[in-house]
């Protein structure tokens, strides 16, 4: 009788027969299996002969750790099509399912949350045939993720004020808010709705946001959102200035946009360079 | 309501806002840890702003699924001081996660994975369960997960593995009723002697919820209503334990609120009624 395998010795190989991409009962048959990942190469401890079973029809060995295979994959699945509907939509059950399985093998979850399992979805698909076949798709993508992450983002007090007592105007940084996300797009597709004709081409940026449970989505062009996107990265904002005007913004338009970005609370109080909120 | 019968259901998002406008009658509402830890980067986000509306209306338990406390991987620290400052946020009227594994070399599975009920993992359990108390700086009270898999390697009875585990940590015990059954149906053995096996003092809660029959293994999908098998394994705990704070479970295929409360409202029932012959019979 082989000995007994360690929890250790278990652990790994059932982690390796769940999430195997062929599934539990190809990978647990015995069977030369095509060129897979390293990760999927069966660990030398085999853990198979210890899980009890018997006879009767889809009770045995290899049915019983199907049920968590098979759980594994459409519980991720689940997930992503519960944080990606207008994605899913676009791309229709299969085709996702297909983006689905992509994603768990290029970054399986690493995090206690189930949120975080949608992190860079995006990412995969702008390599995947899919998204090679339909760029804009990705930027959809892009946008459900935002969605979902200023969902999830705590609320910040504007309590900065705009100048520390201390401190000169040019200085002066500035953080978009947590609940706030500014999204680089070259399709537009804010107004995209399931069963639409691809959106047009167009550049420039969404800025997603949430305030309690109200969410919503701005179209900023090309030259402010390119503003707003250096002022969120931490840029001092007589740099921001500068760079407006060689994006030969006028004065009258920057002044507009950074009080309508101010007074919708997607730009938080001053920050200088010790710290956020520096008020003096 | 019936004094010390508690009460209560696992509240699902969909179900804030009408939870929010009319709290219906039941004394304490159970919630998905995880769901409030936020993303990688941490906060609450509007969950929790939601959350902290309900905690003001009645008493929350959470109820984790990632602690991740049988696996050989090392416990995450970020994650316990996450939900210590959410239990510190929240002042919960308890933590509870499982007795199983999550994940291993980094990997979440996202599934309550079986244990073999051997010394080595009792004893590495034993280890991490009381790590995790003293950085929550509370008692865990752990539930018993369904399971497919039983390992042949296994040297004592899942029963006694939790009942040790219970002495050994302190911890409490969340015995979940339908995963009882779900388990002993897979394995065979009378769902009974699971229950009689259990120290009763370590017993701390109660959870109810539907599972699927129509395969040759029991699934426990929390899809649907307690069968007639698991209420009648429910009166069994109550004769043996006596009562404690119930929660009905329901997560796929979610249906209305009032689904939910009438289930809680059979619990309620059930529990009276089987306290109430108890008394009886004692008199």
């Amino acid at each position: 009788m082989p000995r007994s395998p360690s929890l250790a010795e278990l652990q790994r190989w059932m982690r390796w027969a769940l999430t195997h991409p062929l599934g539990v009962a190809r990978a647990t048959s015995g069977e030369q299996l095509a060129r897979l990942p390293e990760r999927f190469t069966e660990p030398p401890a085999r853990a198979l002969p210890v899980v009890a079973a018997d006879e009767t029809p889809g009770r045995t060995a290899a049915d019983r750790l199907a049920v968590y295979g098979s759980g594994y994959f459409s519980r991720l699945h689940g997930t992503l099509q519960v944080e990606y509907p207008q994605l899913s939509a676009a791309l229709g059950e299969v085709p996702f399912r297909e983006l689905a399985a992509a994603h768990l093998l290029r970054r399986p979850s690493s995090s206690h949350s189930l949120a975080d399992l949608g992190e860079d979805l995006a990412e995969t698909l702008r390599s995947h045939p899919l998204g090679l076949e339909s760029p804009w798709l990705v930027d959809l993508a892009a946008v459900e993720r935002a969605g979902a992450e200023v969902w999830l983002s705590d609320a910040a007090l504007d309590e900065g004020g705009l100048l520390a007592a201390n401190e000169r105007w040019e200085e002066l940084r500035l953080a978009l808010a947590p609940t706030a996300r500014l999204v680089r797009l070259a399709w537009d597709v804010s107004e995209w709705s399931a069963g639409s004709e691809p959106p047009p081409r167009r550049s420039g940026w969404l800025l997603v946001w949430r305030v309690e449970a109200r969410t919503g989505l701005e179209w900023i062009d090309d030259g402010p959102g390119a503003v707003l996107e250096a002022l969120a990265r931490g840029v001092p904002l007589a740099e921001a200035c500068g760079m407006a005007e060689t994006l030969r913004l006028s004065a009258e338009a920057v002044t507009t946009a950074f009080a309508h970005w101010r007074s919708r609370g997607w730009l938080l109080g001053a920050r200088n360079p010790e710290g956020f909120f520096g008020a003096a | 309501m019936t004094p010390g019968v508690h009460i209560g259901v696992g509240l699902r998002p969909p179900h804030y806002a009408e939870v929010l406008e009319d709290p219906p009658p039941v004394e304490l509402f159970e919630v998905i840890s995880e769901n409030f830890l936020g993303l990688r980067a941490g906060g609450g986000g509007r969950p929790l702003e939601a959350l902290e509306q309900v905690r003001a209306l009645r008493p929350v338990r959470l109820h984790g699924v990632s602690m991740n406390l049988g696996s050989v991987d090392s416990l995450s620290e970020t994650y316990l001081g996450r939900l210590r400052s959410l239990a510190e946020r929240l002042e919960p009227e308890c933590v509870s996660d499982h007795v199983c594994w999550t994940g291993e070399g980094g990997e979440n599975l996202h599934d309550l994975l079986p244990l073999p009920w051997t010394e080595e993992a009792l004893d590495h359990l034993s280890a991490r369960v009381h790590h995790a108390q003293q950085r929550l700086g509370r008692r865990l009270v752990l539930e018993n997960p369904s399971s497919y898999v039983a390992y042949r390697h296994s040297t004592m009875a899942e029963w006694e593995f939790l009942g040790e585990l219970a002495r050994r940590t302190g911890a409490g015990l969340l015995l979940d009723v339908n995963n009882v059954f779900v388990t002993a149906r897979n394995h065979g053995f009378p769902p009974e002697r699971f229950l009689d096996g259990l120290p009763p003092a370590a017993v701390a809660q109660y959870h109810l919820s539907g599972h699927d029959d129509s395969g040759p293994l029991r699934i426990d999908t929390h899809d649907r209503e307690v069968c007639l098998e698991v209420w009648a394994l429910f009166r069994h705990a109550v004769r043996r334990f006596g009562p404690r704070p119930t929660i009905v479970e329901w997560d796929d295929r979610l249906p209305p609120l009032s689904t939910l409360l009438d289930e809680a409202h059979r619990a309620r029932a059930v529990l009276k009624e089987t306290l109430d012959a108890a008394v009886a019979l004692a008199g």
